[in-house]
């Protein structure tokens, strides 16, 4: 039997009082890619927030499993040492921190080791052509004055050089161009193998084309109203949410 | 017991902030002995500042101004150590000058005057440094710099949280020279400080960098000021600074432009970082102009580390200490780089880095 990745059971959570999930089942195993697709302000972002533990989200009731190990107790930084990443829908930017001296921190607590700099350096600049980003970037303030696609590239970069064990990427494919979704999509199918797993949120099908997708939740209204295979997506895609709201009631 | 004095700032306009004001408080407890040499080794260059020839008594006076001047007179009065630097006209000393000053229980009190005196067109740094565990240090620092002279001064406090810290720096720079200054002052349980810096002549540079700390309830208490008095002076006073916990910080920064600066440029930037919604943070930037042709900017920026911008560096496996390590360090590295001593360099870093750990 395929190794549990994530398991969430009637997941339920509130912002400032507002309850948000409203009862929540997820499963993934280690291996697969999932895909979560929903209407805007349908809880989609509020899941990976409370997925990586942001102090605003109350968890109310129900259980989220991280290979095996309930993650409520842990703290922010202890679900991303487990091998939790999140790419964010809106990257913060950081002055004063440069991207090379962040990664290199991130890295040295994920591993509990010290990073060698020259061999980091070495990988980083082979990450970053990899996808396109100039060499420069390395030096500059962690996304501060980065164009909203550059951005979003840098969340990719830091998923390639921390190399988790369950990507959870929020949204990465929007604002980029045609080409950039490419690059995007590439990294994200050079960083999935069989032993982690990614979680991807996309109002588009394009970051979809490069990798096997193996299952489809629809969320909507803080649950999710239907799953299936890869074929869902263009079932969507033709026929809108609201159709597959009707289905389900 | 304590008595307290107050060194005005040039205008009165900032009484409702309540930072008119500075505190530079004289401690009327026993001064005793300083007897250690700041010196690692015997320099010609450097004498006891009792050795400083009557001569040169003037061009002390004129560096007065500077000084908080009844520190001045305590200084003056109670030191217990201090030097007469001399650097010879046309003499480039490439290795840093460094005092190194240690307070322990044998010496918990330093009081230093120190006198630089940087003949025509000679070019040096002098370092001193303030470490250990002591009761208080008062200092008085005052500089001569001549036409074409280029001096660097770098102060370095990293005094233990017992300790009362407050030190004046005076400069006069006469024209076509150079002052440079750079402080890395993030230790102490109170701290004082002040720099004046009068740029006499024509085309006179100061260019000053600083950095502050804050934590737990320590206070810090800043007085800059830059007199820009001959024509096509340059003024630059660039300071960095990261609170915690439950420090508290105020900044005066004055750019004093007179009649007569003709051309001066003067540039003031203040960035402080707070990574705690309890500290007070005030910055009172000031620019004061007796000159219509003269060209000066001040900016504050204060980068709060917000809840979300914490989640992003905590979801990349940081803990809050790691991440306030990065943000401060990355605040205070443009300052570092000016501390021309590598061994003194990692030691400022260390002493903020254990600092940061208690937090
Ligand atoms: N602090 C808050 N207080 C109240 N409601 C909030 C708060 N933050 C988010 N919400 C609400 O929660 C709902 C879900 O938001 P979320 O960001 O999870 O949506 P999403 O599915 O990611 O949408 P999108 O596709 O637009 O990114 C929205 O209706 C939003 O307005
Ligand atoms: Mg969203």
């Amino acid at each position: 039997m395929a190794e549990k990745s994530l398991e969430i059971k009637d997941l339920h959570a509130s912002v400032e009082g507002n309850e948000i999930l409203k009862g929540l089942d997820l499963c993934m195993n280690k291996g697969e890619i999932h895909v979560i697709l929903g209407p805007n302000g349908s809880g989609k972002s509020t899941l990976m927030n409370v997925l990586m533990g942001h102090p605003k989200y109350e968890v109310t009731s129900g259980t989220m499993e991280f290979e095996g190990e309930d993650v409520c107790p842990l703290k922010t930084f202890e679900r991303a040492r487990k091998g939790i990443f999140l790419s964010f829908q809106t990257p913060e930017e950081i002055p004063g921190i440069t991207v090379e001296n962040m990664l290199r921190t991130a890295k040295q607590a994920m591993t509990g080791q010290s990073v060698k700099i020259l061999a980091f350096r070495k990988k980083l600049q082979k990450t970053m052509e990899q996808l396109k980003m100039d060499p420069s970037y390395a030096e500059r303030y962690m996304n501060v004055g980065f164009s909203g696609g550059e951005k979003k590239r840098n969340e990719i970069l830091q998923l390639l050089m921390l190399e988790p064990k369950l990507a959870l990427l929020d949204e990465t494919d929007s604002g980029l161009d045609v080409d950039a979704v490419q690059i995007v999509s590439h990294g994200v199918s050079a960083f999935h193998n069989e032993e982690n797993a990614c979680l991807i949120i996309t109002h588009n099908t394009r970051i979809l084309k490069q990798l096997k997708v193996d299952r489809v939740h629809v969320l909507m209204g803080g649950r999710i109203v239907e799953e299936g295979g890869a074929g869902l997506i263009e079932e969507i895609n033709r026929r809108g949410f609201t159709h597959i709201l009707d289905a389900a009631k | 017991m304590k008595q307290e004095i107050y060194s005005p700032i040039p205008e009165r306009t900032w009484r409702w902030l309540g930072v008119n004001d500075t505190r530079y408080s004289l401690p009327t407890a026993e001064v005793g002995s300083y007897n250690k040499s700041p010196l690692a080794a015997p320099d010609a260059r450097v004498r006891a500042i009792e050795e400083l020839p009557e001569k040169f008594r003037e061009f002390v006076q004129k560096a007065e101004n500077a000084a908080v001047p009844p520190a001045a007179a305590f200084v003056e009065e109670k030191k217990n150590s201090g030097s007469f630097i001399e650097i010879a006209a046309n003499d480039t000393v490439e290795t840093p000058i460094y005092l190194d000053y240690i307070l322990d229980e044998a010496s918990p009190v330093l009081v230093d005057e120190q006198f630089i005196y940087a003949r025509r067109g000679s070019k040096a740094t002098v370092v001193i440094s303030y470490r250990g565990d002591g009761a208080f240090h008062r200092g008085l620092t005052r500089i001569y710099a001549e036409p074409e002279a280029e001096i660097h001064l770098v102060k370095v406090q990293l005094l233990s949280t017992q300790t009362n810290h407050a030190d004046s720096v005076g400069v006069y720079v006469d024209k076509d020279a150079c002052f440079r200054f750079t402080a890395a002052e993030p230790g102490a349980a109170e701290s004082a400080t002040t720099l004046m810096v009068q740029l006499a002549g024509d085309n006179g540079e100061a260019d000053c960098e600083s950095l502050y700390f804050g934590d737990e309830t320590r206070s810090i208490d800043m007085n800059y000021i830059l007199r820009q008095q001959g024509k096509n002076t340059t003024a630059s006073m660039e300071v960095h600074g990261a609170l915690l916990d439950e420090s508290q910080k105020i900044f005066r920064g004055t750019l004093d432009f007179q009649r007569g600066a003709k051309g001066s440029v003067g540039r003031e930037n203040e960035e402080v970082v707070l990574l705690s919604p309890k500290v007070r943070n005030r910055s009172v930037p000031l620019m004061l102009s007796g000159e219509d042709d003269v060209d000066g900017h001040h900016a504050v920026s204060i980068g709060k580390m917000d809840e979300n911008k914490l989640f992003y560096l905590m979801s990349r496996g940081l803990d809050l200490p790691e991440a306030q390590r990065l943000v401060v360090e990355a605040a205070f590295n443009p300052v570092l780089e000016r501390v021309p001593l590598e061994s003194l360099r990692a030691e400022i870093n260390a002493y903020i880095q254990r600092r940061l750990c208690h937090a």
